[in-house]
């Protein structure tokens, strides 16, 4: 193996790893919300420290890899989004810290915040999977879809007036925000095409 | 590096359909591409690819070797035929300078090895000669080093200095194009950073065709990218695409060192 | 032990080149010895710098010199034509089967005896063209003996001399000719000297050619015109050491001396000028 694929080999290993944390911090808030059994949320924090341990150190590992292997074209692009896509993970650490404080405070769960973390879980995993196996086109379809869970949040929000369950609902919808932010980046490592606030390149590959 | 929006759209040299044979070997395939006045074009390649070949055929340099055959046209400055057998290679050489792999000064001094290409075009008067130079030694930021010293032997100087007169030696002449073929492989990082510079700084005046199998230089330095392979042009476009993302799977094969 | 055994052959090895070498070189400098240890005493400047009124008398003025005009003629009229045929071979002959045959021709002229020049001399020169014996005659022989010789040499030089510099000063604007002439010439000058100095030795040295053409076994003035016959110290040593004359031994060691110190000395001066043109082409690649 060259060794820039044992470089990107590695990255991908440690983002994948992250991908499992947050997917497992996302488990304990989706089971929370459907039980409305709070207590176990207080891992989330300590998860969320090991997240943060593991953004800096697949940062370190970026820096790196551009610093001595200098990397081209589709390997360049892919670093790229790795860094980008390392944000958004610790991000989504930190909206599910901001969801288990909120919680603990709420008594009665509403069926609908229990609909979004379900699809908001859905969502991260669709992009989770298209990130492991460099997936475009469903990566395509989960920044298409973003529009339901907005309009699930919004609805939340005008329906329900306490300020735990609209904060929560927030942070939820922030978690599928940044899974669209990682959809994103996988399009442009594979397709090098750049789809963020660009309307109709969304429409012409959503046609495709 | 502005690609964008070149002031010029006439190129300076129009390659249309080339062919190069070596006896029955055949080097250079159909080879179509445009070159657009003060820009630096890097084409870079693996060995062997015919990168070295396409860059002789734009001075000629290929008409010393034996048994070699090019079909198809070369026009330069929208109007010569360089593939004219009637042209006047001389003249043409003038305008289109090259620069070497290995640093190659006369053993004469640098003052005779910069007069060199002056004094084979015809008389100039012994004031004129000296300006020009000067000049050309200017242009390469060796006149503060070298200007106490001109009657030294040009092959005193160290590599990086002697491919510098190289490139004044090029200038004195005049040229509207400077062919480099790996220019800096036979020189250490300092000096290659050097000339790098001094490449930008070209940019100005002349248009620059670069062969390099260094693709850190190509990306450092060049407007444009021309990727060669087995005697076919992949790829031909803006070194910041070529670099982020070629259209070609080829292309992205070589610059990502997944080859073979 | 091992080890022991390997720097035993080693040694023994090493020793028996030593032997070989010094087979090759004792000889020739106990000739050099010898000579000098015979000659030395009759050598004086009277008997370089007069003519002798006889042949027993020494004085050795007129071979001397006759061998100098000849040698100075035979470069004069071979030296520009091999310059000339070089160039043609290295910078401009294709290289094709014609080359390789002429690169052969002139591989085989070198090879050539010289006695045989000498009778090709005698019989296109002095017999053909009716020069009769004279300096031209022996000139143009000796011309022709050192072609091979000196095309080799030169074209070997000119070879020499790096491609690149060639690429730089055609890419620089400059036909060929500027070229050949500008670049690669004065880069090969000391080389072409070598070639140069090691002709002249040749031509000093050799009998045969010289046996038929121009020489003469006793003359009492110097040749006044070129069409005169000179005597030349490789004859005149011929013919005072075979033809019984009287002439005394210490006299024949000292023309002997004479003709190897010039020979030699010529010699020496090529391999230090090779060295120097090895230098000058190194320093360029």
């Amino acid at each position: 193996m060259l060794i820039i694929e044992r470089a990107i080999r590695q990255l991908r290993d440690n983002l994948h790893a992250m991908t499992e944390v947050v997917l497992e911090m996302l488990e304990l808030v989706v089971g929370a919300l459907e039980k409305g059994d709070t207590a176990e949320l207080e891992t989330i924090f300590k998860q969320d420290k090991h997240l943060d341990q593991l953004e800096k150190s697949l940062d370190r590992q970026c820096m790196e890899l551009l610093a001595l292997i200098n990397p081209h074209a589709s390997d360049l692009r892919f670093v790229f989004s790795v860094i980008k896509t390392n944000v958004d993970l610790e991000r989504m650490g930190d909206e599910m810290k901001n969801v288990a404080r909120e919680i603990k405070n709420t008594t009665e769960i509403p069926p609908e915040l229990k609909e979004l973390s379900r699809q908001v879980y859905a969502t991260a995993k669709k992009a989770f999977r298209a990130l492991a196996e460099s997936d475009a086109k469903s990566s395509m379809e989960i920044i298409l879809d973003d529009d339901k869970i907005d309009t699930l949040e919004y609805n939340i929000i005008q329906k329900y007036p306490q300020l735990g369950i609209s904060l929560t609902a927030k942070a939820l919808e922030r978690i599928a925000d940044h899974a669209t932010n990682i959809a994103e980046n996988i399009i442009y490592t594979v397709e090098g095409i750049d789809v963020r606030h660009e309307n109709t390149i969304r429409q012409r590959l959503s046609q495709k | 590096m502005t690609m964008e929006d070149s002031t010029n759209p006439q190129p300076i040299l129009q390659v249309r359909d080339l062919n190069l044979f070596y006896g029955e070997k055949q080097v250079l395939k159909k080879i179509s591409m445009e070159i657009t006045p003060h820009s630096i074009t890097a084409i870079i390649g693996p060995s062997g690819c015919g990168k070295s070949t396409l860059l002789r055929c734009f001075n000629r340099m290929n008409d010393l070797i034996e048994n070699c055959r090019v079909e198809g046209s070369i026009i330069f400055g929208g109007k010569t035929e360089i593939n004219d057998r009637k042209l006047d290679v001389t003249e043409l050489r003038r305008r289109i300078g090259m620069v070497f792999q290995r640093p190659n000064p006369f053993p004469k001094s640098i003052y005779d090895n910069i007069a060199y290409g002056i004094r084979v075009a015809g008389k100039v008067s012994k004031s004129e000669l000296d300006a020009r130079v000067e000049e050309a030694l200017r242009k390469v930021g060796l006149w503060e080093e070298v200007s106490d010293r001109l009657e030294d032997s040009g092959m005193a100087l160290s590599g990086g200095q002697a491919q510098r007169l190289c490139i004044a030696r090029t200038i004195a002449t005049r040229p509207d194009i400077i062919l480099m073929d790996e220019p800096t492989s036979a020189l250490d990082p300092i000096s290659t950073q050097t000339i790098e510079e001094l490449i930008l700084e070209l940019r100005e005046n002349y248009t620059v065709v670069i062969v390099t199998h260094n693709m850190q230089q190509a990306a450092r330095i060049s407007d444009f990218t021309a990727f060669l392979y087995q005697g076919e042009l992949v790829e031909h476009s803006p070194t910041k695409i070529m670099f982020t993302r070629p259209a070609e799977k080829r292309t992205e094969d070589y610059i990502t060192g997944r080859f073979g | 032990m091992m080890f022991r055994r390997v720097a035993m052959t080693d040694l023994v090895a090493y020793g028996l080149i030593l032997v070989f070498t010094a087979i090759s070189f004792v000889p020739l400098m106990a000739l050099v010895f010898f000579i000098i240890a015979k000659g030395l005493p009759r050598l004086d400047l009277d008997f370089l710098f007069s003519i002798s009124p006889s042949l027993e008398s020494g004085g050795i003025l007129a071979p001397l010199f006759g061998t100098l005009v000849l040698t100075v003629i035979a470069l004069v009229i071979a030296v520009p034509i091999s310059l000339l045929a070089a160039i043609y071979l290295s910078e401009y002959a294709r290289k094709d089967r014609w080359f390789h045959l002429i690169e052969l021709t002139i591989v085989n002229l070198a090879g050539v005896p010289s006695v045989v020049y000498g009778l090709f001399g005698l019989g296109l020169f002095v017999i053909f063209f009716g020069f009769g014996k004279s300096i031209i005659a022996g000139a143009l022989t000796m011309a022709c003996m050192s072609l091979p010789l000196l095309i080799t040499v030169f074209y070997q030089s000119l070879r020499a001399v790096p491609m690149t510099l060639r690429e730089a000063s055609l890419a620089l604007g400059a036909s060929r000719l500027a070229t050949t002439f500008r670049v690669v010439l004065p880069t090969a000058l000391s080389g072409i000297f070598t070639g140069v100095i090691l002709a002249t030795a040749r031509i000093a040295g050799e009998t045969a050619p010289v046996l038929f053409t121009v020489a003469a076994y006793y003359m009492p003035n110097l040749p006044e015109s070129l069409s005169d016959q000179a005597m030349l110290l490789s004859y005149h040593l011929y013919a005072i050491s075979t033809q019984n004359t009287g002439v005394s031994d210490e006299q024949k060691y000292a023309v002997t001396l004479v003709l190897v110190g010039l020979v030699l000395g010529i010699n020496l001066l090529a391999i230090a000028a090779r060295a120097k043109a090895k230098n000058k082409i190194s320093s360029l690649v």
